[in-house]
């Protein structure tokens, strides 16, 4: 409990420190030093900001507001098969609101257990979201790991996150996170996928995450190093930016240490599907 | 809108005031004009959609108003929303100007069930248009005419007139559509580079030579994470392109008698869209441009740039049909019309689209790079007060350098040598095509006259590796002859030419990624007012650092693009920043208040790219304004 409520500040903290700069970088972009005659001298009202409502408006006029505006994009949201068995159902998708430069975000994921069908691990982060530079947001918040059945299935987490995601030179969508947890270790995952425009409308996306750990957390299947990776290759159509179906391939692993975690569970540490889903954007 | 005069000037301007009188009734010198805005369902794709009309009409029905008199016109709100018009290139006094939150007393605009009595003196001639001043209402139909029938006679004969509006059409909510770009910049266009373009422009590719150029361009622009195939943020995809209203499938008839000359007011109405104009069979004879007179000048095409006017003459002398033809730049659709002598002749198919222009190195020229918080440049703001930016050698050097570091870090060593050999330092490297066609703007007289400068032949229209900042490409034929600014020369000299007194920098920058639009890296509710005096004759030194064009467009003001022309550069209310260009634009700060100062595309001016242009009374002569004092301080900034 005390761990949770660490964690809870410990992101609240990185909050107001993110938002914080955006006061310092508008003090930066040049404010300071104008007036309305050469002969009056600097501002006496410093750029405000530093609050998590758009610290921007501070402008002539409140009748022209920045622009509010949310997205969702289930990027995957798909039936996944290795052939034998039931599918299993699997999303990973994202969601924000707010301005160009501050946004309310959300990442969630998860996906649906072979056997019983329900659900077999989600996880949901809550963030912050700054516009760092041009092509980059800083972020960062909560990420809770669900236990939907208590007698299986690996138990509820709660990290502090701190997460940078832009696009990086030659157009690669990276995603780059830190989790902070209660049981003392760090985690740390690395994502990053590329649109492969083979027509406007057909799109190759391969993608690829991998997950680290600087200790062990037997009852969550986390081992120290690399212990978790995802390969996939998605190929959809886009009949419109919002409704894109697809195929696709997936490869999840669990590496090193993980691996033996997994098999004293009776569970393979690997597993490679064949996926066909709906990419959805609204 | 068809009407037909007498070659007697005095006759058509009898039986005008005669058609006045009898329709208005109104006093001697005053014209009365009664508008009603109101949403009405107006069915352009095949669905009912709310398009916003006046008096009933979508687009809105024209104004006639005269030279020299008083022009009064209630305009009566029957929308649930406050809404507005503006006069579009009218020069009026500042409460009269019709854009909420600038025009003193207008501040909401006018209310629902409100009315609102505009009143100014008519002091010019020509073609305008008037608009709302919201995207969402202006996209949706609240644009018309204007004709101002001069004093004086016109300085070209004309025996009919037909008025030639573009724009466009969405069956989408406007302020969706917006969403759309913020969510995805990239959303209407559906026609970026493939690999199966790839592999087609590798197969024909002559020698290796050509096919390592290609895939190096490909790499390049990846590196940038820019988007060449980026021309216009709102496509085809979801626009339907109109004249007067009506689709292409469906054009308008602008009716002709063989042998006349008709007088075509071509007005650029639309929110987003650059049109190529030309009329297979016919040259055009541009009479005018903004509503003010220039030398005529004869040409196969024109770009009109949103919100621009041209008044061109036309000569059909064959009886038959002549396409007025207005391609989108980016290709992806046609607005037409068509001059034929009867009402009821077959409509004709349209030719195929031109390539798609690709943006190239050049349009990245004033592109430092996209680093930094400010969205595009690592540089402070210029525009206020005191901040005065002497045409230095500095300038453009200075824009060179924030790509260098890109280049270093990210090796793109090709396009940082480019840069640098535009550099004043390394004059005369590579061969920019552009040049060899039109000469560059050399500096003017302006330029050496200007209080406190530097170097003027640092002047970044002179730089080999910027693009023209005046030509346009439009994919023309060979031979084929391009209006371009520098063609629009006023008949008379300027009588209020003379040398600028200070120069201020106004970078238009943005964040493609994003959908961000700003002015020095400000978008406007961050800004300030960009302050100029009374009386002062203002440079601004536009500098586009986008990868897009920019139409750039002053309320209650000329602008004055400097062409190399002296007193002989025209008088402008929207002026065209091509990608990666400089340009300077001399403002005549001759009305006080505050007014709008904007990119014309709606889409940016809602997202940002707006300032207040605040014209102030000022006792201290301009001449005091301490120029270059301002300057180390800005240089420790940017280096």
């Amino acid at each position: 409990m005390n761990s949770k409520l660490m964690t809870g500040a410990a992101a609240g903290l990185l909050a107001a420190a993110l938002s914080s700069t955006a006061a310092w970088a508008q003090v930066g972009g040049g404010h300071a030093g104008h007036g309305a005659t050469a002969t009056t001298t600097a501002d006496p009202h410093p750029a405000p900001g530093g609050g998590f409502l758009a610290p921007e408006t501070h402008g002539i006029d409140a009748k022209h507001p920045p622009l509010y505006f949310g997205a969702v994009l289930f990027e995957q949201n798909e039936i996944r098969s290795t052939g034998r068995g039931n599918p299993l159902y699997a999303w990973e998708g994202l969601g924000y609101y707010g301005t160009d430069y501050h946004r309310l975000w959300i990442n969630a994921r998860g996906e649906t257990n072979r056997e019983r069908g329900g659900l077999e691990r989600a996880e949901v982060q809550a963030l912050y979201s700054r516009l760092l530079g041009y092509y980059w947001d800083i972020q960062a918040g909560v990420r809770h790991d669900f236990r939907i059945d208590p007698s299986a299935g690996t138990p509820p987490r709660t990290y502090g996150v701190i997460s940078l995601q832009g696009l990086a030179p030659g157009f690669f969508e990276v995603k780059l996170q830190g989790f902070v947890g209660g049981e003392g270790v760090f985690l740390a995952r690395v994502e990053a996928s590329y649109d492969l425009l083979i027509t406007n409308r057909l799109v190759l996306q391969p993608e690829f995450e991998m997950n680290f750990s600087t200790g062990w957390d037997r009852e969550a299947l986390i081992a120290p190093g690399l212990y978790r990776t995802e390969v996939g290759i998605r190929l959809r159509y886009e009949i419109t930016r919002e409704f894109a179906p697809y195929i696709g391939y997936s490869f999840e692993s669990f590496n090193g240490g993980a691996t033996g975690l997994n098999r004293r569970l009776g569970e393979k540490p690997s597993q490679s599907t064949v996926v066909a889903g709906i990419r959805l954007f609204f | 809108m068809t009407r037909t005069f007498g070659f007697e000037t005095t006759l058509r301007r009898l039986s005008l005031a005669g058609a006045m009188l009898v329709t208005l009734a109104a006093p001697a010198l005053a014209q009365h004009h009664d508008l009603t805005l109101e949403e009405r369902v107006v069915n352009i794709n095949g669905t009912d959609r709310p398009a916003v009309t006046v008096n009933g009409q979508f687009p809105g029905p024209l104004i006639r108003l005269r030279e020299g008199e008083e022009a009064v016109i209630r305009v009566t709100n029957r929308m649930d929303r406050e809404s507005s018009i503006h006069w579009h290139g009218l020069i009026l006094p500042a409460a009269m100007d019709g854009a909420p939150g600038f025009s003193p007393g207008f501040s909401r605009g006018v209310g629902p069930g409100e009315t609102f009595e505009y009143r100014f003196p008519v002091r010019q001639s020509g073609t305008y248009w008037y608009h709302a001043h919201n995207l969402d209402h202006e996209q949706r139909g609240l644009y018309a005419p204007i004709v101002i029938d001069p004093r004086e006679p016109e300085p070209f004969r004309y025996d009919r007139d037909h008025v030639v509006q573009l724009s466009e059409w969405t069956d989408e909510r406007p302020a969706r559509a917006l969403q759309n770009l913020k969510r995805d910049p990239g959303y209407y266009n559906w026609n970026r580079r493939t690999l199966v373009d790839l592999i087609r422009d590798l197969g024909r590719a002559p020698d290796a030579e050509a096919r390592r150029a290609i895939v190096r361009d490909r790499l390049d622009w990846a590196e940038m994470r820019m988007d060449p195939t980026d021309i216009a943020d709102i496509t085809g995809a979801t626009y339907r392109y109109l004249v007067n209203g009506l689709r292409p499938e469906t054009p308008a008839t602008l009716l002709f008698r063989p042998g006349e000359r008709v007088r075509l007011r071509l007005i650029n109405s639309g929110a987003m869209t650059y049109f190529d104009v030309r009329i297979p069979g016919l040259k055009m004879t541009v009479v005018q441009a903004d509503g003010n007179n220039v030398r005529p000048v004869v040409v196969d095409e024109l770009r009109i740039a949103v919100a621009e006017t041209y008044d061109v003459i036309v000569e059909p002398r064959e009886a038959r049909q002549y396409q007025i033809l207005a391609e989108t730049m980016d290709r992806t659709g046609w607005a037409r019309a068509r001059l034929a002598p009867r009402m009821d002749v077959p409509v004709e198919s349209l030719p195929p689209h031109r390539p798609r222009p690709v943006l190239t190195m050049a349009d990245m020229y004033m592109t430092p790079g996209p680093t930094g918080l400010d969205r595009g440049t690592p540089r402070p703001e210029h525009d206020q007060p005191g901040h005065v930016w002497p045409s230095s050698g500095m300038s453009h050097g200075a824009h060179a350098m924030p790509a260098g570091e890109t280049a270093s870090a990210g090796g793109h060593a090709e396009h940082l040598a480019a840069q640098s050999a535009g550099h004043p330092g390394h004059r005369g490297a590579p061969d920019n095509p552009h040049v060899g066609h039109t000469p560059v703007p050399r500096p003017t007289a302006a330029d050496h006259a200007g209080p406190g400068h530097g170097a003027a032949d640092a002047h970044g229209a002179a730089s080999p590796a910027m693009g023209d900042p005046i030509r346009h490409d439009t994919g023309a034929p060979p031979g084929a002859r391009v209006l371009s600014y520098r063609d629009l020369r006023p008949l008379r000299a300027d009588p209020e030419w003379r040398p600028y007194d200070r120069i201020i920098e106004v970078r238009l920058t943005g964040n493609m990624e994003r959908y961000i639009w700003s002015m020095n890296g400000n978008e406007f509710w961050r800004a300030q007012p960009i302050v100029a005096r009374l009386g002062e004759r203002l440079r601004i030194r536009f500098i586009n650092e986008t990868m897009m064009n920019h139409p750039m467009h002053l309320h209650g003001m000329w602008m004055v693009p400097d062409l190399g022309n002296g007193a002989f550069n025209p008088r402008k209310h929207v002026v065209n920043i091509k990608p990666g260009t400089s340009l300077d634009v001399d403002v005549i700060v001759d009305a006080e208040g505050d007014w709008a100062f904007h990119c014309h595309l709606l889409y940016h001016m809602e997202s940002g790219m707006m300032r207040v242009f605040r014209v102030v009374r000022d006792g201290a002569p301009v001449a005091s304004a301490p120029r270059p004092a301002a300057q180390p301080v800005t240089a420790a900034h940017v280096h």
